[in-house]
């Protein structure tokens, strides 16, 4: 059973004293909040699950070099946010299906087409599936500069410091793209402002 | 602290996506991380650079033997055969290594020249006779000893295709795409859904090319190219379109494809 008294930093003390069974109190606290950015930033669930595995097989294994001086859940969102893009540069480089070739001089970023993730959501009998396949699209629609912080923020919830301090970046910089996110967003999920206010 | 928000546009961004379900991880995923950490080290799928090649590099080794050998000109022998007995490079029964030139003794209708001569070796004339009733030397591959005779053939290492005519085309580039018409639109920054009527427009990119034709939320697009449209249209190859019909609030509508 995990301790809720103990922070992150005395159970990687733990970890790191030879109690590896500790780590289990890590994952279990983790395991949903990192799965959940990571569908909502890829879009698809078995590779956000599989990526999230990794994350922490990561964060073990490199338990060593963790510096106290920000915060675990930092550290481990950055591992996560770090292994997200490499699989989007994968999919880039794959190609799954490009479009692209049809329509010349867009001037906004080229966005690649993924197929639409079919399967089932593990809870998904009282969630009004299509609207959040309608957001999770729009989501996926944006370039990765703008998604991960918008994911961080608006969906994960997590302060403008702590999204700045996950992605290495200024704070200006960070509210920015958040900025920019939201105005690419806007025009995607206009009919849900109308049905929100309904 | 700073404003959160500059618009109330964003405001609503904002709560739309904070509106989003959370998803849990499957019920065994603590037991995968512990097993990927028993096996020792990160086991990450993305590591198949080393593996791939080391198999692959026999492969590209063969490759470019393959690619030399088919490159070369006509007319070169391949090294293997060069010492193979030839009209031009070497007689039958004369051997350069053992062979001595002869000084002429009485041989020659001048006497008084008292140079030493050197006559051939007494099996070679200027006629070349291959004896075929005397065994063939080792065979060193690449073709029969009647090939190395006739220099004008081309010989090559077995197995090596130097027909490039016989190299079948890739089925795939015969076989045109097909792209239904959801993905055309999206590609136009059109998120759509198929009505009893045609494709009913979700939402435009702000600076999609939708955006600039004019599309609008909730307009329907009832055809394109005056062939009617709905959720099962498709298009083999290039999206060609040039105009498209759509209904808004009722009212029939035109839209240009071709402005720029």
């Amino acid at each position: 059973m995990a301790d809720p008294k103990r922070t992150d930093h005395e159970i990687v003390d733990a970890v790191r004293g030879g109690d590896e069974a500790a780590f289990g109190e890590i994952i279990e606290r983790y395991r949903g909040p990192i799965t959940n950015f990571l569908y909502r930033f890829l879009n698809d669930y078995e590779e956000a699950v599989d990526l999230a595995q990794e994350s922490f097989v990561r964060v073990y294994f490199a338990l060593d070099r963790y510096h106290k001086e920000y915060a675990f859940s930092t550290y481990l969102y950055r591992i996560a946010s770090n292994l997200a893009i490499s699989e989007l540069r994968r999919r880039k480089r794959r190609r799954l299906v490009s479009l692209t070739g049809l329509f010349g001089g867009e001037d906004e970023q080229d966005v690649e087409f993924q197929p639409p993730d079919t399967r089932v959501l593990p809870e998904d009998e009282t969630i009004d599936k299509e609207r959040e396949q309608v957001i999770a699209k729009a989501i996926a629609s944006l370039p990765d500069k703008y998604r991960l912080p918008i994911v961080l923020r608006d969906v994960q919830g997590h302060s403008y410091e702590e999204v700045a301090s996950i992605l290495e970046l200024g704070l200006g910089t960070t509210k920015s793209r958040i900025s920019r996110g939201r105005g690419l967003l806007k025009g995607k999920l206009e009919t849900y402002f109308v049905s929100d206010g309904n | 602290m700073g404003i959160e928000f500059e618009s109330k546009d964003e405001q609503r961004v904002s709560q739309v996506l904070a509106s989003l379900s959370h998803v849990e991880p499957p019920g065994d995923f603590d037991v995968r991380v512990r097993s990927r950490i028993a096996a020792g080290k990160p086991l990450s799928p993305r590591s198949w650079f080393w593996p791939v090649f080391a198999g692959a590099a026999p492969l590209l080794l063969l490759g470019a033997v393959g690619v030399y050998f088919i490159t070369q000109p006509e007319s070169t022998v391949p090294s293997g055969i060069a010492s193979a007995p030839s009209i031009e490079q070497e007689k039958p029964s004369f051997d350069p290594a053992n062979y001595e030139p002869e000084v002429a003794t009485g041989n020659t209708t001048d006497t008084s020249n008292a140079e030493k001569m050197i006559v051939k070796p007494p099996d070679v004339d200027n006629k070349m006779v291959v004896p075929t009733d005397q065994p063939r030397g080792p065979n060193i591959g690449g073709g029969s000893y009647e090939d190395t005779v006739d220099v004008k053939k081309t010989i090559t290492p077995r197995g090596i295709n130097v027909n490039p005519r016989m190299m079948p085309k890739p089925r795939d580039f015969d076989t045109p795409t097909v792209i239904p018409i959801k993905d055309v639109l999206t590609q136009i920054g059109v998120d759509s859904q198929g009505t009893s009527t045609g494709m009913k427009v979700v939402s435009v990119t702000v600076n999609g090319a939708a955006n600039r034709l004019g599309l609008k939320a909730n307009d329907v697009i009832e055809s394109i190219d005056d062939k009617p449209v709905n959720e099962k249209t498709s298009y083999k190859g290039k999206f060609a379109g040039k105009k498209m019909r759509v209904i808004r609030e009722g009212k029939p509508i035109e839209i240009d494809l071709s402005k720029p």
